[in-house]
């Protein structure tokens, strides 16, 4: 693998990465793909979006959470809800839900500054119970169990018709290549440092005057905009939203989704998402047995792979050489 | 003039059990003040509760004369009051050169090139090779370097060492000698906890000897060697026959 | 007060459910620092275990050994095979039970499909104490909880064993250090503790329907109770059981049922948030 310690690389290098990227997943209607796998990519993008949200919260900052499903829900459902009862469109509706997930991801973090670890988990589990019960029971604002509509309608944004599923989608991976991008310019910036180093050690950094409070507001604010943004686009892709899109069980899905790819990858997620949204389809799995798979996949992954496939595909590479660092950010 | 750390008092209760204090102390700047003392004698919990990691239960903190008792722990640290841990050194799943990054974040230095990493590094002894290393990689007397590394990087005015020779072989244990002397020279203050006497106490300006959370005595290293109270609590007859 | 006192009842018949869950989460976490999240899924499978066994038998007696039993060998399957290989990083062994809960509730779809299924109680009929109705089938279940909650006291407070268990949960290397083998000892606290959920999942049966879905609100409750009553406090979770039961049940009755699990998470909310370690004096949890 000498080839490998050749290439130089450029600061610019992943993002020109993830624009290449982008430019394919972008140009993949173009492949006339039937009907049901492009509605696979559109999800894969969608839940790619609200995973790098988690995997910049879990990932970098080393914070895990099960309340992200919750936060994902209540972006979808400020979309769903002003487009509804304002006639906010699309455009209008970004603001409102990906201010909803910022808020909702500072005040889940609030907690996080007097417990943290187990407890904190559990914590965020709880939050993310009490906000399901409370869209089941706000008939009135939410139509309860039976959900509510997304108003789709004949929209358009950005001159992407919506209700249209290549356009959408083509508009849905910009949105995903600006996330990404986003993300990977905080893993490398010095925000990204301190992060990890909250990660690593928080009393070592702690000792070293970082304000772990501070910085954890501020990923867990940053995470949640990211899912409220997801759930915008979700709204938007499924029509239709329910309480029960966004339980715990949607909570464990992203977080498998995040450590299925590599948690503290940037790519991590969009692999993640892949896998889980093609798989199943590529081997014909009803839902039920694709659950059984994953449940096994996550915890076969957790003791021999916690670093997901791309820390796996990354470490084969590496064999040969003296570890070099650096490349995971 | 006034100390530049200063306890008055200070106490820290666990489960209505005093484990420390009452306690007053002092550290002036650029002296080296040795603490030693038996396993649960509360040294490291005066190091947390110093440094703010723990709240007092009674008593208060002054730094250079000012009241930072109710100053969080990275405050403190921005004022120049610096801690190092006995196990948790480094931030191990990070490569060095970004261990290194933090810290010069943390002192607000612009440029996190390599030409100031390395420079930090040779200060403490490392090989610039190791820059490329997971920090989780470096063998247990490297991390300890680096932990030592990370907290000079943000130029302390006074260090507190938590066992700055434990688990160290001979040679790894020289260099943090080596390391310490610099630090001497160049005016930096430290307050040492340690259990290894033969390597501690040349280095100190000042010994203090803690047992059962209280100050037993304090003194010049070889003042505290003499004295019968600090060898009965502290000691023992295998230690005093060695020296 | 009749109707206070009702539902005061039906609580207690609840709680007992929530006590011998919250008692296994609590000794398991108190051992080996894991969060079991998965327990829900196990008084599921307890739960479906006793339904076949009275399908086949007829006997509900059978069923309760049947699903103690079995569930004592699946806690003992998923320590060895899994959670031994997570005591050093808890936070993995949790993640481990995220994953169990998908398996364990797919598998119970796959066989028993979505659909409730019921059993007929063991004891039907109930007492008319002055108003006051008592369902026969509520004070068997009362009464059985009761008695393994009693037997597994005694055990970790009468015997050895006990002894070595309140060991390892105090100090592990100490433990270690004085014979105890600390993780024979943590391995039989999952035994255990999926046993207890397995009663659990009797319980359950016997009280009304079961659905794979069911473990749910049981994994909530469960661990809400063993956070009141202190995470590794075994008396504290039987006692916060209880009084779960009667809260959730007096709520139930004179507030709205269906905002139920907005209580229970919003007091675990509150606990945590007052009292950032649960209520009660968790021990501290071996560190393997």
């Amino acid at each position: 693998m000498d080839w490998l310690a050749r290439i130089k690389v450029s600061p610019l290098t992943p993002y020109a990465g993830v624009a290449l990227l982008a430019v394919l997943a972008y140009f993949f209607p173009y492949t006339s793909p039937s009907n049901k796998t492009l509605s696979l990519a559109t999800s894969v993008v969608v839940y790619s979006i609200a995973a790098s949200g988690l995997g910049l919260l879990w990932g970098q900052s080393g914070q895990l959470t099960l309340a992200h499903a919750a936060v994902f829900g209540l972006g979808a459902y400020a979309a769903a809800l002003t487009g509804k009862f304002f006639s906010l469109g699309f455009v209008a509706a970004l603001p409102v839900s990906i201010g909803t997930g910022l808020l909702a991801g500072a005040i889940i973090a609030l907690p996080s500054l007097r417990t943290t670890g187990h407890y904190f988990v559990i914590l965020t589990f709880a939050i993310g119970e009490v906000l399901a019960v409370v869209q089941m029971r706000l008939d009135w604002l939410t139509g309860g169990a039976n959900g509510t509509t997304t108003p789709v309608g004949t929209q358009s944004a950005f001159g992407y018709a919506l209700g249209q599923s290549k356009d959408f989608y083509s508009l849905v991976v910009l949105f995903a290549a600006i996330v990404l991008m986003l993300v990977c310019y905080i893993m490398r910036s010095r925000w990204g440092i301190i992060l990890r180093s909250i990660r690593e050690n928080a009393d070592l950094a702690t000792s070293l005057g970082v304000n772990i409070k501070l910085h954890r507001l501020l990923v867990f604010s940053a995470s949640g905009a990211i899912a409220g943004l997801a759930g915008q686009l979700f709204a938007y892709q499924v029509k239709y939203i329910a309480p029960t899109l966004f339980t715990s069980q949607t909570s464990i899905l992203l977080l498998l989704v995040v450590l299925l790819g590599g948690k503290s990858y940037l790519l991590g997620p969009v692999v993640g998402a892949l896998v889980y949204f093609f798989l199943p389809y590529a081997f014909d799995l009803t839902p039920i047995q694709s659950q059984i798979a994953f449940g096994a996949v996550l915890v076969i992954m957790i003791l021999l792979a916690p670093s997901g496939l791309l820390g796996s595909i990354w470490r084969a590479l590496h064999r040969t050489r003296a570890p070099k660092a650096g490349a995971k950010v | 003039m006034s100390a530049l750390l200063e306890v008055k008092g200070l106490e820290k209760h666990f489960d209505g059990i005093r484990a420390l204090g009452p306690v007053e102390f002092h550290a002036n700047a650029g002296e080296i003040v040795g603490i030693i003392g038996p396993n649960g004698s509360g040294k490291t919990t005066f190091f947390n509760v110093t440094t703010g990691f723990m709240k007092p239960t009674a008593g208060r903190v002054f730094w250079k004369g000012e009241d930072i008792t109710a100053v969080a722990a990275h405050r403190r640290a921005r004022l120049g009051l610096i801690r190092t841990f006995q196990e948790k050194m480094v931030f191990s799943g990070t490569p060095v050169r970004e261990n290194m990054r933090l810290a010069l974040i943390q002192h607000g230095i612009r440029d996190l090139g390599d030409a100031a990493i390395l420079r930090a590094l040779s200060y403490v002894g490392l090989p610039e090779r190791t820059i490329d290393q997971q920090a989780g990689d470096l063998s247990w007397g490297q991390c300890r370097l680096l932990g030592m590394a990370l907290a000079l990087v943000l130029q302390p005015q006074l260090l507190l060492l938590d066992e700055p020779f434990a688990g160290l072989n001979r040679i790894a244990a020289a260099q943090v000698t080596d390391m310490l002397q610099r630090m001497k020279s160049d005016g930096i203050g430290a307050i040492i906890v340690e259990h290894e006497m033969s390597l501690l106490l040349p280095l100190c300006d000042r010994v203090v000897v803690f047992a059962s959370g209280q100050i037993l005595a304090e003194g010049s290293s070889e003042d505290i060697l003499k004295r019968p109270d600090v060898r009965a609590a502290y000691f023992g007859a295998d230690v005093v026959a060695e020296d | 007060m009749i109707l206070f006192l009702q539902h005061a009842l039906n609580g207690i018949s609840l709680g007992a459910v929530y006590a011998l869950i919250a008692v296994g989460i609590t000794l398991v976490y108190g051992l080996s620092r894991i969060i079991h999240f998965a327990v829900g899924e196990l008084v599921m499978l307890g739960a479906y275990v006793a339904w076949e066994t009275w399908r086949l038998t007829g006997s509900h007696t059978v069923g309760l050994a049947a699903a103690a039993a079995v569930l004592a060998v699946i806690g003992m399957i998923t320590e060895r095979g899994i959670f031994r290989f997570t005591l050093r990083e808890p936070l993995t062994g949790f993640i481990v039970s995220l994953g169990l809960i998908m398996i364990l509730q797919g598998i119970g779809i796959e066989i028993w499909s979505a659909d409730p299924r019921r059993a007929d109680p063991p004891l039907a009929g109930s007492w008319d104490v002055s108003g006051l109705i008592f369902r026969k089938q509520v004070a068997i279940n009362i009464g059985v909880s009761l008695l393994v909650l009693l037997a597994a006291y005694a055990v970790l407070m009468k015997t050895r064993y006990g002894k070595a268990v309140r060991a390892v949960a105090d100090d592990p290397s100490a433990a270690a250090l004085m014979g105890v083998p600390v993780r024979f000892i943590i391995m039989t606290t999952f035994i255990v503790g999926a046993a207890l959920a397995g009663v659990g999942g009797w319980v359950v049966l016997t009280n009304g329907s079961i659905s794979p879905f069911v473990g749910e609100a049981y994994l909530l409750r469960g661990f809400a109770v063993a956070l009141i009553g202190g995470l590794g406090n075994v008396q504290g979770a039987a006692v916060a059981g209880v009084g779960m039961g009667v809260a959730e049940s007096l709520a139930a009755g004179y507030g709205s049922p269906g905002w139920n699990d907005a209580y229970v998470f919003g007091i675990v909310i509150l606990i945590l948030l007052w009292r950032p370690t649960g209520l009660g004096r968790g021990s501290s949890g071996a560190h393997l």
